[in-house]
């Protein structure tokens, strides 16, 4: 149980996020090619478009909470956690942030094919902020979840992708998070594997850690989750309990 | 593991970490003007350092019979046939031309892998760029670092040559001055990499343009000629270039039992904490910008 009325409100927050907006160029050209560029000292470049994956974001994220995102493909959910795991910077607005964050932006993310299973632990977990000791203290655990077996000091290329992406996300949810984000990765595993996940995540719910997710799973997120916000076209539109905002969610979409 | 951690057992810092479209900032949620900013503590990254220097270093030899011998070998092979054509051939007047070409070599083999290898490692790399968060700056410098390893075993090299040519060398203190020319090397490759690395990722001609400003230097970096044999007008000139200042330090150390003239030093010092300065400045105004383009 999380006593949440006996701590001051100010305390409790772990995320701001204040009208926030992202915008990207995109270029169909080659921008900086040398005809391109002399042809925009002259003016005659073609302009790149913009694009704005995220316009005007604004919501807190209070310690404790599960909050689902969703929202149709390129909707901004992706970009929306890039920006708060720090992967990418606003062009817009303030995100504040505290305590120890866990991007989950990609299972096996920043896994080279030569390094070897110990060595994708440590480097990732390092990235997540643990220590030398924090690293040696937690590898069993670390390995007994993501089920790696005699395929810890062998490189990652005879790594099945089913084992790269248990490794990813053991990693991340072994690193004592604050905030966990977790962007849609729990699709890849099998179902075992996805409940293992799951119990996973309740276990650090009760111990504390608040989570954003994403998933276009409406089940889980109804399941999981005791906060909902949907994006549409890089906008917020809904920021609500779960069985409302999904129900909005489904119409709408 | 702490599974069964009870509410609160861990206090949220007060610190909190602000994203805005001008950079990163720390303090408090609600900051003022003019305030100070919260510096983060050093530890954490070192040991970021650490891995990701030593990780780099592994994976480069993985998959190779001969491994890390190669990279002893190659400038043990150049000096053979450098001191060949030039003790047989040009016949040049240095003397223990093959310890005064050794170091050279060592010093410029740290400089060229290392500047070319962190230039792209922001490409090669983008994958843990894009989709994992930890401080960038370190990759660059990391990989740059990794082939100070390769240096040090060059070093050994050098250090081995006393059995061979016990003439070219002198024990004395002025050897103390190795460790600090090696560490204003660091914090020139550090400016530099810090440089290449990042705007390599919004203009990929930058890789080229290290590659062929690199043979150009090449021939700037008193390698295998000393710096005294260049005509005075162009020698003042060479040592704008500090790698130029280092190797006169290096050598008058190791070989004559020399220390330092303040000229040297001020051509190894301010130089390099330029470059280091201009290097940092480019990396931050860019690091957002390259962020979308990788």
């Amino acid at each position: 149980m999380i006593a949440k009325a006996e701590v001051p409100d100010e305390r409790e927050l772990i995320l701001r996020v204040d009208k926030v907006s992202k915008s990207y160029r995109r270029f169909d050209h080659q921008p900086f090619l040398l005809r391109n560029l002399a042809l925009r000292l002259v003016g005659r470049a073609p302009k790149p478009k913009e694009l704005w994956p995220l316009r005007d974001v604004c919501f807190d994220i209070r310690r404790g909470e599960t909050v689902g995102l969703v929202g149709i493909n390129g909707s901004g959910k992706s970009t929306l956690l890039r920006l708060i795991a720090g992967a990418a910077f606003p062009n817009a607005g303030h995100i504040a942030v505290r305590g120890r964050v866990a991007p989950l932006l990609a299972l096996g993310a920043g896994f080279q094919p030569d390094m070897t299973g110990r060595e994708c632990i440590e480097i990732n977990a390092t990235a997540l902020g643990l220590d030398a000791r924090e690293i040696e203290e937690r590898l069993p655990a670390i390995v007994a979840f993501a089920d790696l077996g005699s395929f810890l000091e062998t490189p990652m290329r005879y790594y099945s992708s089913g084992m790269t992406a248990r490794l990813g996300f053991s990693v991340a949810v072994h690193t004592d998070p604050d905030l966990l984000l977790v962007d849609e990765v729990l699709a890849v595993g099998d179902h075992a594997f996805q409940e293992k996940c799951i119990g996973r995540i309740e276990e650090l719910r009760r111990a504390g850690t608040t989570l954003l997710f994403v998933s276009h799973d409406a089940g889980m997120v109804r399941r999981l989750c005791d906060r909902v916000l949907w994006l549409r076209s890089g906008e917020l539109v809904a920021d609500g309990d779960p069985a409302t905002t999904l129900a909005a969610y489904e119409a709408g979409a | 593991m702490n599974l069964n951690r009870t509410d609160g057992a861990r206090a949220l810092p007060d610190v909190w970490v602000h994203r805005r479209p001008a950079g990163v900032s720390y303090g408090p949620l609600v900051e003022r003007a003019g305030m100070l900013a919260v510096p983060r503590a050093v530890d954490p990254w070192l040991h970021v350092l650490l891995v990701l220097t030593r990780n780099e270093f592994r994976a480069r030899y993985r998959a190779q019979a001969l491994g890390v011998l190669w990279s002893l070998l190659s400038p043990l092979v150049m000096m053979g046939i450098l001191t060949l054509v030039f003790t047989r051939v040009f016949r040049t007047g240095v003397p223990h031309f093959p310890v005064f070409l050794l170091i050279g070599m060592a010093l410029w083999e740290w400089l060229a892998s290392g500047l070319q290898a962190a230039t792209s490692v922001f490409v090669v790399h983008a994958d843990l760029v894009k989709r994992t968060v930890f401080p960038r700056h370190l990759l660059p410098i990391a990989t740059m670092l990794s082939f100070g390893i390769n240096f040090l075993m060059e070093a050994l090299i050098v250090a081995a040559m006393v059995v061979v040519f016990p003439s070219a060398y002198r024990l004395s203190p002025a050897l103390l001055v190795v460790p600090v020319v090696l560490l204003f090397l660091v914090l020139l490759l550090t400016g530099l990499v810090m440089a290449t690395s990042v705007l390599n990722i919004i203009y990929r001609d930058v890789a080229y343009l290290v590659t062929t400003s690199l043979t150009l230097l090449y021939w700037l970096t008193p390698i295998i000629y000393p710096l005294e044999a260049v005509p005075q007008p162009w020698q003042t000139l060479l040592r704008m270039n500090p790698l130029a200042s280092m190797l006169v330090a290096l050598r008058g150390a190791v070989m004559l039992g020399q220390w330092p003239s303040p000229l040297t030093w001020v051509g190894m010092v301010v130089p390099s904490l330029l470059v280091l300065a201009i290097g940092r400045v480019i990396f931050r105004h860019y690091e957002h910008l390259a962020l979308d383009f990788v």
